[in-house]
């Protein structure tokens, strides 16, 4: 397990979350994921508070996948907290999430959010964007240093 | 002793200078007798001083006999009398006194009013000698001091009927607001209900779309073939339930999205349409061909594009089998609005059926043979009312169906 190469999948639906873990397994990412289920969650994994204080077990992750509906706080929020936090600012975070509604994307944007995909309904689909989405992000794309 | 002496004045002196006094006065004996007047008094009364000297007051001055309402002679013997008794200065009220027009004028009375006041001239003895009737000529006072109560009558009813006005305004204005903020609510409300419906109902079909096809591919080798297709009809009927749900949005969307109206060219619109429709074009090997000139509507362009791109979608979709479709588009300027055609050689529609087809989820064929949710129409038709505009069908010549919509010609003016 290597820190600089993991994703955090922030997701609270467990069904979707089984079908982007069986997309990664079948994209033959090696990228270990690692999934918080609601906002506030996220936001403590990110900070390395309470349960996620131990950065080994619980590495700060190159790649967030973040859901926009979520408990606790919402995708938004998350994101909002994230670009406001010093030691986070430069954070790779993709919305990977079902809205398509404009104002989401929007607003995504305007938060600094890196990229904003839609969730395929077809698993061809799904497959399709995690493959492009690893070899993107983890791959071909040069990520800012991160402390912590 | 001359005139020019300051000294003394000569015996007629005084009359020379009454006569001359800048005001209108007149010296009455106590019997009411004209004895002497000014100058000033005969341009005011309009008379001749050899011809009232010596008479009577009221001989002279008899009342308007067509003003039945005047008072004037009466007022001012009652005044004359206050002063033959009392021996004192007496003020009268401003009076209306009509003069008698002399003949060489047209005769007849002029409307007048008087501010007159009758002074006693007593002797030594205080017996009374004289009385010096004093008027002024307030006529013109009384004009504008009438025209300005009447302005105030007129501004007085104005400004009420101003605050009418305003309370009935304000009350408008109150429902208005009322209604605005309600239609508010809803929107609110129908953005809300249609974000849940883009979250929510998505992530169902995800888990039964996902689920079916991860056990048709990850134990396609345990499966039978008939458990196979089963999972094949999960993943479709979730896939037409995304469908549903996409359209269902589009079509809220369509109903709650600004709309911002601009000169647009038709033709870029046909164009872009067309491109976004090139797959299916390709696919189909159909013929799509814009016909004379396209004008300049007055449209929101996603709108318009959106429509356009629904009735393309629709005449490359419902075509006879074998035959491959053929489309033709061109502009009809009506007036001041220009509609577009668009003309298929598809299946065509029933004439019994045409009204039905632009209602939401009206269908007419099973989904097997053409896919669909009914909605493409529907989206139109909304978009079209959106805009100002409208949409309508009928058969074609030649079998297929021709879908017009119409917007408002953009005049140079608008562009």
């Amino acid at each position: 397990m290597t820190r600089d190469h993991c994703i955090l999948l922030v997701e609270d639906n467990a069904d979707d979350a089984l079908l982007i873990e069986r997309a990664i397994r079948k994209a033959n990412l090696i990228t270990p994921l690692h999934r918080v289920e609601d906002g506030e969650a996220a936001c403590n994994y990110l900070m390395g508070a309470g349960a996620y204080a131990d950065r080994i077990k619980h590495p700060l992750p190159t790649l967030v996948l973040l859901d926009l509906k979520l408990p606790k706080r919402s995708g938004l929020e998350v994101l909002r907290w994230v670009r406001s936090t010093p030691a986070l600012t430069k954070l790779v975070i993709v919305m990977l999430t079902s809205s398509k509604e404009h104002r989401d994307v929007e607003e995504a944007y305007a938060l600094g959010v890196n990229s904003y995909l839609v969730k395929p309904i077809a698993p061809a689909q799904m497959l399709e964007l995690i493959k492009s989405l690893g070899l993107y992000w983890l791959t071909h794309n040069e990520p800012p240093a991160t402390s912590l | 002793m001359s005139p020019g002496n300051s000294n003394a004045l000569a015996p007629n002196a005084f009359r020379l200078l009454f006569e001359a006094a800048p005001d209108a006065y007149v010296a009455l004996s106590p019997d009411l007798t004209i004895l002497a007047v000014t100058d000033a008094y005969l341009r005011a009364s309009m008379t001749q001083r050899e011809k009232i000297l010596g008479r009577g007051l009221f001989e002279v001055f008899p009342d308007n006999p067509d003003d039945p309402a005047t008072e004037g002679t009466r007022n001012l013997r009652a005044s004359l009398v206050q002063v033959l008794q009392h021996r004192k200065p007496d003020a009268m009220p401003v009076q209306k006194y009509d003069i008698r027009r002399p003949e060489a004028e047209g005769g007849g009375f002029e409307e007048r009013f008087w501010s007159p006041v009758n002074s006693p001239v007593l002797d030594a003895h205080g017996e009374l000698l004289y009385i010096i009737h004093r008027v002024e000529d307030v006529t013109e006072f009384m004009r504008l001091k009438r025209e300005g109560g009447e302005h105030q009558k007129l501004t007085a009813e104005l400004q009420e009927l101003t605050d009418k006005i305003e309370a009935e305004v304000y009350l408008r204005s109150r429902e208005v607001a009322e209604a605005s903020r309600k239609l508010k609510e809803a929107n609110a409300e129908l953005e809300s209900f249609s974000y849940t419906i883009s979250h929510d109902l998505r992530a169902p079909l995800r888990g039964m779309q996902g689920f079916a096809d991860a056990l048709k591919v990850d134990f396609a080798a345990q499966l039978p073939e008939e458990a196979q297709r089963y999972c094949t009809r999960i993943g479709a009927a979730a896939q037409r339930m995304e469908q549903l749900v996409d359209d269902l949005l589009a079509y809220s969307r369509m109903s709650r999205e600004e709309v911002q109206i601009k000169p647009v060219q038709l033709e870029a619109v046909v164009d872009q349409a067309m491109q976004f429709l090139a797959a299916e074009i390709t696919d189909g090997k159909a013929r799509v061909q814009k016909q004379g000139a396209f004008a300049a509507v007055l449209a929101h362009r996603p709108m318009l594009i959106q429509a356009l791109q629904n009735l393309l979608s629709n005449a490359l979709k419902f075509t006879s089998s074998g035959v491959a479709p053929d489309i033709g588009l061109h502009a009809e300027e009506r007036g001041d609005r220009v509609r577009l055609w668009v003309e298929d050689n598809g299946i065509g529609i029933a004439p019994e059926y045409q009204s039905r087809v632009f209602n939401v989820f009206e269908r007419l064929h099973g989904s097997d043979v053409y896919p669909g949710t009914g909605i493409g129409l529907a989206i139109v038709r909304r978009a079209m009312e959106r805009m100002g505009g409208a949409s309508g069908m009928e058969s074609g010549r030649s079998g297929g169906s021709r879908f017009w919509i119409e917007l408002p010609l953009a005049t140079l003016k608008h562009s």
